[in-house]
Order: C-alpha cells, then structure tokens, then sequence
C-alpha cells in the first residue's frame, strides 16, 4: 500500500519543514549570487571572459529568475507548509517521508533547471523558461507531492473550521498546479502567434498574483498573531482578502502586453481586474497592522516579527504601484524600462522574501529546539538587506524615469543606455549588500542547527499537542 | 454540502472562467491573420508551426532555414532578454518603426515579446539596418560601432551561428 509506506513514521515530526527551510536558504545565496553577475554584466559589459556562454547575460538571468520564484520562494512556502499546516489543524503533517522525498526531488530539479537553461536549453517563454521535460517534472514531482500532502493534512484536521492561513495553503497549490500546467501548454502542443503570448504572460503573473503574494501573506497571518500574541484583527477581511484575491488576481496577465496586438478588450478587462487588486491588497495590508494593535513595540524587538511587518509594510508601494501601472497611462510610459525591474523586486525581494524569512527565522530555531545562534548576525542580516533593497529599489526606479522620458522624447536608444549607467553600477553596489548578506543567513541558521542553545518545547507552542494525535 | 467543498467548486469555477477568456481573447481572429514566413516555411516541414518535442536542445537543426536557426539561436543566447520584440505603442514609433500587428508573430512560438528592455527594439531592424557587416562587427565587439553600448561580445558563436542570426534579423522587416 502507498500509503501505508508513505505514512510509515521513519521521520520525526518537522523533518520535511527542516529539509525545505535550510534547501531554501541555499537556493537564496545561489540565486542571488547569480544576480551579483547579471548585474555585473550590465554596468561593466566586458567584466566576465565573454569566450564562456555560462557567464553571459541572457544564460544567467533565467537562472537566477527560477532560482529565486521556484528555489528560494516556493522552498521556503514549502517549509512554511509542512511547519504551519499541522500546527492550524493540529495533527501530524500526513507524511513526512513524502515531505522529505518532495524536497529532494525538488533539489534534483532545480539542478536540472540549473544545467539546462545555463546551456541555453530553454522554451524561449518568460517566467515559462524550462524545457518541457523540466515542465512534467516540476508539475509532478514538485507541486503535485507538495499539494497532497496539505491537503490530506487538511482533511485530517482535529480542528472544526480552517483558520485564513490553511484557506491560503490550499487554494495556491491548486492556483499553481493549474496555472503551471496552462503555462506549460504552447510547449506541449501547437499554440502560436498571440494566443501562446498571451498564455505565457497569463501564467507569468498567476506566479506571482496565485502562488507568491497569497502564500506570502497566508504566512503573514500565521506568524504575526502567533508571535505579537494578538488575534487576528478580522476574519471578515480575511475572506475580503481571501475571495477578491480569487476573482481580480487571475486575469490581469493582458497589463504585460499592453503595447501588444491582442484584443483591446482583453487589455481593458486586465486594466480594470489590475487596479481593483486594491481591495485583497488593503484588506490584507490593513489586517495585518490592525492586529498589531498595542504591540508594536514588539516590532523593533522581535527579529522574525521585524522582517514579516518589514514584508507587509513594503506591500504597501508593491501595491499601489502594482495597481495603477496597470492602466494603460502609466503602463506605455514604464513598460519594460528598468521601473519595472525595481517593482519586480519590490514584490519578490521586498514584500515575499522579508516575510519569508521572517517565517524562517521563527520556525526554524523552534523545528531544531534551539534557540537562535546569533541575533547580533540576524540584525546585521536585516540591516544589510533593508538598506541594500532601498538602494536598490531607488536606484532602479530612477533609471525606469530615465528610460521612459528617453522614449517619450525620442532620444537616440544609446543615449538612454549611456544616461542609465551610473544607475547600473549602483544597482551593482546596493545589489551587492543585499547578495553578502545572504551568507550571514546561511551561516547564523547553520550555527544554530550546530550550537544553539537547546530549548525544552513550549508547552502550547507551534507544534500539535501530544494528545492530538496519539 | 461541507464548506470547503462549495469553496473549492467556486474556486476552480473563477479559474476556468479565466482560462476561458484567456482561450477566447487569445484566438479570436486568430484565423485571418496571415503567417510570418519563418511560420510558413517550418509548416512546409513539419506540418504545424509551433514549438516541436525536439525544440529543447537549442541546436535549431530541425528547422528548415537559417533564418530559423537564427531564431534559435537568438532564445538560446537570450538575445531576447534585452532586445524586445514589441516597440511600445507610443512616440516609440518614430525611432523602432510601426506598432506591432498581430501577423508579426502569427504561427510562430515562442512569441518573444520581451519584457524588460535594455537595449533596442528589434521587431523592425531589418527596415533600418541591413548591413550584414555591420551586424557582424556588432555581435564580435559591440563598442566599436556602438560607443556606449552595454552589450556583450559575442566571440563563443561560430561564424556560422552569426550568419544564422543576421539572416534571423533580416526577416524582421
């Protein structure tokens, strides 16, 4: 039986949450380092031996795009997964042999991912880069296992009602399953011209508006109640949150093609679906702040905390940015300049990564029963990635400016390229805190897995009671 | 019915809904349309345009022109990453030629649209420059024909793959 050998109970509890948080933070310093070289690239063009197609621009930045969204992020909801889901249903994670397998295969993957799109092995389809191999394999041996697990954990519950965090769980992994394979279509069968464009850029932003931002702040709600000690201010904005996400995030992929051919229609109907992202984005936003009410002391004390608030709070410009770009006046004035480079960032780097690593930095001293090896590392960690993220942020949005008043007023490309350097080799410097400041991670998690202090579980901490499970 | 079921129908419900207006808005007219000729030629080969199982090895040895393999070659160096192939509908028009028609990508896959551009549209760059030695300078030293210029040197393709890349840029009309 299946399910009996999955359900064997080689591992102990937070084996597979373990496995996925420390396999994410390596995908971080190889995803970011990639960065450090593509950004290299673009403020010294010669920097690298350009003889070797491994060091150029276009094989590189691929890499780092799927390291961070399918290593880095989606490791780390994996971990958030399996260390949250049994603690909101109070039971065991249903297996953790799966959960370990699914890590492993995912690390097998991202490997592959690695080899073939440095070799320029690639279906040519932004966000949709892999071959369709990799495509079958991501689907069945990433999201799939990862998606029976929760779900089944789900189903098992000891609790009545599923608390907004599990509602989140949920609905993403189908999101993405569905998504993913919708993606994967033009390279499984002959969709051309527009009608393969424009599934390639549905899928793009469903990445993000699907599967990034709603587990992102599915996290959000989990950690910060649980550790400011504080109910959740609402549940009713929860489900505003919860079932607007649903009907204007899965269809403005059109706002990436508003300079393209497609039925004007179709770009109105992204417009409008674009800026009503408003309303899951304030209630979120407003949720999180409300229900730190009388606590917000906690923010400058707490390490995980500071991160996760850091994250909700860059929701705020990730949001109203993300919004109004949609419409059609901002969108043909920042449309592929480096602006849209900094809002990318601001989502992935900004909002996702802080409450993701705030996710990490609670959950995982808790899985090891240590206490954190260093906070001074951890400050030090944060400082560095604020600021450098900040820097990096400015720096790019002014060369987006730049770059939209060259179109607009018709200078020659080359002047725009030439006016936009010194922002490049800011982006360099500023990019650079952020990307030395991920070894810190790596080491501070590993000294505590190593040489922290040991702690005697809570009582009622994060983890299920004894008694629920027997 | 429990809660979560009624849930996850709507859910599922919203999702498809959406699928269906990507199916719609993506192939409505679709039909007119005429094809680009690397789609004609690859159809004549292979009797549908579209991205093939054999695609991924990037070697471009199963499409019929060199033009097409230019096309490969141009994913496959990530060429694409920087030049887009979608001028904006703006002033952008005076400098990168006419607005994209949908005919410009018709039965071709992958689109490469681009979305992050660093460098010059080059959906037109055939009606602006045709000098193949020019293009060849250009992809061997980029900065000795563009001062300034922040593009890498090509000296890793062969001659051969240059060749298939400029005929690649001569379709681009």
């Amino acid at each position: 039986m299946a399910t009996n050998i999955l359900n064997r109970n080689d591992y102990a509890e937070g084996t597979a949450a373990k496995h996925f948080f420390f396999s994410s933070i390596v995908m971080l310093n190889i995803g970011v380092f990639l960065a450090l070289l593509t950004s290299m690239r673009l403020a010294w063009p010669d920097v690298f031996p350009n003889d070797i197609p491994w060091l150029h621009f276009g094989r590189i930045r691929p890499v780092h795009v799927h390291f961070v969204i399918f290593g880095w992020i989606s490791m780390a909801f994996a971990g958030a997964m399996c260390y949250m889901a049994p603690a909101l249903c109070k039971t065991k994670l249903w297996s953790e042999k799966l959960g370990v397998w699914n890590c492993w295969a995912w690390n097998i993957g991202m490997v592959a991912v690695f080899f073939t799109l440095i070799n320029g092995m690639t279906s040519g389809r932004e966000y949709q880069d892999l071959i369709w191999p990799l495509d079958i394999y991501v689907l069945l041996f990433i999201f799939a296992p990862l998606a029976v697990n929760i779900w089944l954990t789900m189903l098992n519950r000891q609790t009545q009602g599923l608390y907004v965090t599990m509602w989140f769980f949920g609905a993403a992994l189908l999101f993405i399953i569905l998504s993913y394979f919708i993606g994967a279509v033009p390279d499984l069968f002959p969709v051309t011209g527009l009608a393969e464009a424009y599934m390639t850029w549905w899928h793009a932003h469903n990445i993000l508006g699907l599967w990034i931002t709603p587990v992102s702040a599915a996290i959000a709600y989990y950690i910060i109640p649980k550790i400011s000690g504080n109910t959740l201010y609402s549940h009713k904005i929860g489900h505003l949150h919860f079932w607007s996400i649903a009907a204007f995030y899965s269809t403005p992929g059109a706002h990436h093609l508003m300079g393209a051919p497609i039925p004007e229609w179709l770009k109105s109907f992204a417009s409008v679906s674009g800026v009503l992202i408003m309303i899951p984005a304030l209630a979120f936003v407003v949720n999180m702040l409300m229900t730190m009410k009388d606590k917000w002391w906690m923010y400058a004390k707490n390490i995980p905390l500071q991160w996760a608030l850091t994250g909700v709070l860059f929701a705020i410009p990730l949001n109203i940015q993300g919004a109004f770009q949609q419409t059609r006046s901002l969108n043909w004035y920042i449309h592929g300049t480096h602006w849209i480079v900094a809002h990318a960032h601001l989502a992935l780097l900004g909002f996702s990564s802080f409450i993701e690593i705030g996710a990490i930095y609670y959950g995982l001293p808790k899985l090891l029963k240590r206490e954190l090896y260093s906070e001074r590392l951890a400050r030090l960690h944060f400082w560095m990635m604020a600021i450098g993220f900040l820097g990096f942020w400015s720096v790019l949005t002014a060369a987006g400016l730049v770059q939209g008043a060259a179109k607009v007023y018709e200078i020659p490309y080359i002047q725009s390229v030439i006016a936009t350097h010194p922002y490049m080799v800011g982006r360099v410097i500023f990019g650079g805190m952020i990307i030395f400041a991920q070894p810190i991670f790596l080491y501070n998690m590993w000294m505590t897995a190593k040489y922290g202090k040991k702690i005697a579980p809570e009582p009622t901490g994060g983890r299920a009671p004894a008694g629920a499970t027997a | 019915m429990p809660k979560y079921v009624v849930g996850a129908v709507l859910v599922v419900l919203v999702i498809f809904t959406s699928i269906a207006i990507t199916i719609v808005g993506g192939s409505t007219y679709m039909n007119e349309i005429p094809r680009t000729e690397l789609a004609i030629e690859k159809e004549k080969l292979l009797g549908h345009s579209a991205w093939t199982i054999h695609d991924p090895w990037m070697r471009g040895d199963d499409t019929p022109s060199l033009a097409g393999k230019g096309k490969k070659i141009f994913i496959r160096e990530g060429c694409w990453w920087c030049h887009t192939l979608l001028p904006e509908q703006t002033q952008d028009w005076a400098y990168f030629g006419e607005p994209p028609v949908a005919g410009d990508v018709q039965g071709e896959a992958p689109s490469l649209f681009g979305s992050d551009r660093k460098a010059p549209d080059l959906l037109h760059i055939a009606s602006r420059n045709r000098v193949k030695a020019w293009h060849y300078v250009h992809h061997r030293d980029p900065r000795a024909v563009t001062p300034g210029s922040i593009m890498p040197a090509f000296t890793h393709l062969t001659d051969h793959e240059l060749d298939a890349i400029i005929a690649y840029l001569d379709t681009l009309k």
